[in-house]
């Protein structure tokens, strides 16, 4: 089968791979219909994520149809179309019985510090990804969920990974009404978290990034207060004033490791890889919020450490909140947000790519190429 | 230092002067715009529909349970077929994991290196990075030997970050491209190792 593979920082490929295989009884096979690239494949392109292996397959985002399922599969048979949770997990842990399902710890020999998922390295579980004509599907017992009624595909394809974090994000955040609000990221998961913060209540909604394009979709779609750093002397003192000199009431990094805006942070993390990625992103959302609010880590952050000033979260009360998003605990709810058209998360899709042109589906979305906000490859024979 | 009062709160005296200090940018600046945010922020399509906490899927952090056992219930359990690297923090290999790029060379014995450190220490991560490297250049070079060069600016995407990019930025790419081959054809002698080892590399292309 072709499958999407890594071959070192900034260079992936198509290659035939073997079809994978049942084995353990809770497997599934899928034949993939769509998968998405995520700002989170990025920092593995980046060659950011520490055991990262040569010809392993990324996508943590897709949706297909069921083809084989093993013998302790009973809720899924072939010809099911499903759409699957980035996060591999066994729903019986200690972790995942208490619905912490993104930590599940049955799935990831690796590292405690992460829970199971498809496609993001050997750290994760070293599970390939979606990005292929067929995937592996643990635990599909658990896991996969039929796309419902009213559920367009492509909708679909983002609430596995994308929409239920920017909402997980924005319910992190604890948000009251009339809170002020500031995102930090306009990506596809700052921009869904934009627009849950309204749905939670927010009094002001304001995003920050340093790309126009995805500013003006952003502040269409949400909708929210724009601000372009790169026109600011200091970002978190133009915060400040905008707030009454208060700070926000909440902050949601959605940038994770690969920010810009920081020479130092850049050149000890994304060149010499000597601490996990530029923190800066982090380092404004907890300087620009208010004494006793709260700071949410949704970007993602790789091990080592990060550069982040632990002192202002101290002095000023913060409350740190953060996880990877537990997919399957946000979907009932989302998926009435979706029918009754608070959400339209397919509407965020840029960008369609046939699977073969994934090495250019990596490049322009790494370089923010042609408007590129979120682009979806789509295998052979899967265009209708 | 500027001083600044009611009517000049930014203490700026004239164009000259706004040598801007870090932070002294007037409030609204031209790049922070208010879009097509509505003046009653209830008037946002579907604000609130949360607003109860009770209907956040995570009103409760943690649901409740009776499972005291980190791995809980496990029936079944997958059989290894090469060798997989576990964290000195969990108890035994999971009951389930991937089979993705088996470790393999010198790449595979640092990776195995790594995993006697914790994860809560900068060796074991530094370790694993290092690794990847490693495991680049041992797939390269492996690629090169076998006579299947890799097609590194195609799997770079040199081509859309040419045709995708500003005019000026194709203009520099191509202007660079074109001096590396010139100083490479003349600095080369026509019979060096190099451009010998280069030469199936080269038709490859």
């Amino acid at each position: 089968m072709k499958a999407m593979t890594y071959r070192g920082p900034f260079r992936v490929r198509i290659e035939d791979k073997p079809m994978p295989e049942i084995l353990h009884p809770n497997d599934a096979i899928l034949r993939v219909t769509r998968a998405a690239i995520c700002g989170s494949d990025i920092h593995l392109y980046h060659g950011l994520v520490p055991d990262t292996r040569i010809g392993q397959t990324f996508g943590h985002e897709f949706i297909g149809e069921i083809v084989e399922v093993g013998s302790a599969v009973d809720n899924l048979r072939p010809g099911d179309k499903v759409m699957v949770p980035f996060n591999v997990y066994c729903g019986s842990c200690y972790f995942c019985s208490r619905g912490l399902y993104s930590n599940c710890h049955n799935t990831n020999p690796s590292a405690t510090a992460a829970g199971g998922a498809y496609g993001y390295s050997h750290t994760t579980g070293g599970y390939d990804g979606g990005q292929a004509e067929y995937v592996r599907v643990p635990f599909a017992n658990v896991g996969p969920q039929k796309i419902p009624e009213g559920i367009s595909d492509e909708d679909a394809l983002m609430l596995t990974d994308a929409c239920p974090t920017g909402y997980h994000a924005a319910q992190l955040g604890d948000i009251r009404e009339g809170d002020t609000v500031v995102v930090f990221g306009a990506g596809p998961v700052g921009i869904y978290a934009a627009r849950s913060a309204w749905l939670m209540g927010a009094g002001r909604v304001i995003v920050v990034d340093h790309l126009d394009y995805r500013l003006d979709f952003v502040g269409r779609w949400a909708p929210a207060e724009t601000i372009n750093f790169t026109g600011v002397t200091d970002i978190v003192v133009y915060l400040k004033k905008a707030t009454d000199y208060i700070g926000a009431d909440v902050c949601i990094d959605a940038v994770g490791c690969d920010a810009s805006g920081d020479i130092l942070q850049t050149l000890l993390g994304k060149n010499l890889k000597l601490v996990s990625g530029n923190a800066i992103a982090l380092g404004w959302a907890i300087n620009a919020a208010r004494k006793g609010g709260t700071v949410v880590a949704i970007g993602v952050y790789g091990p080592p450490y990060s550069l982040v000033p632990m002192g202002s979260v101290m002095n000023k009360g913060l409350t740190l909140r953060s996880n990877q998003c537990p997919v399957n605990r946000q979907l009932p709810r989302l998926f009435e947000h979706v029918r009754e058209g608070r959400l339209r998360p397919s509407e965020i899709i840029t960008h369609r790519f046939p699977l073969d042109d994934v090495a250019d589906a990596y490049r322009m979305f790494t370089s923010k190429l042609a408007g590129c906000i979120k682009p979806v490859l789509i295998p052979d024979g899967m265009a209708a | 230092m500027p001083v600044a009062d009611a009517s000049n709160p930014t203490g700026m005296t004239s164009q000259r002067d706004v040598k801007r200090s870090r932070g002294e940018d007037p409030y609204p600046l031209p790049c922070h715009r208010r879009n097509a945010v509505p003046d009653y922020y209830k008037d946002v399509d579907g604000w609130g529909a949360d607003l109860d906490p009770a209907d956040r899927p995570m009103s409760q952090r943690e649901l409740p349970s009776d499972v005291e056992t980190v791995r809980g219930e496990v029936e079944h359990r997958q059989t290894p077929t090469h060798p997989v690297f576990v964290s000195n923090e969990m108890p035994d290999l999971t009951p389930v994991f991937g089979t993705s790029c088996p470790p393999h060379g010198l790449s595979g014995r640092m990776r195995r290196l790594a995993f006697e450190y914790g994860e809560g220490t900068g060796r074991h991560w530094v370790t694993l990075l290092a690794a990847d490297r490693v495991d680049m250049i041992e797939s390269t070079l492996g690629a090169l030997f076998r006579g299947a060069p890799d097609n590194i600016p195609a799997e770079k995407g040199w081509l859309m970050r040419l045709s995708g990019g500003s005019p000026m930025k194709r203009r520099l790419i191509v202007a660079a491209g074109a001096v590396t081959i010139f100083m490479m054809r003349r600095l080369l002698p026509p019979a060096s190792p190099l451009t010998r080892a280069t030469r199936s590399l080269r038709r490859a292309w």
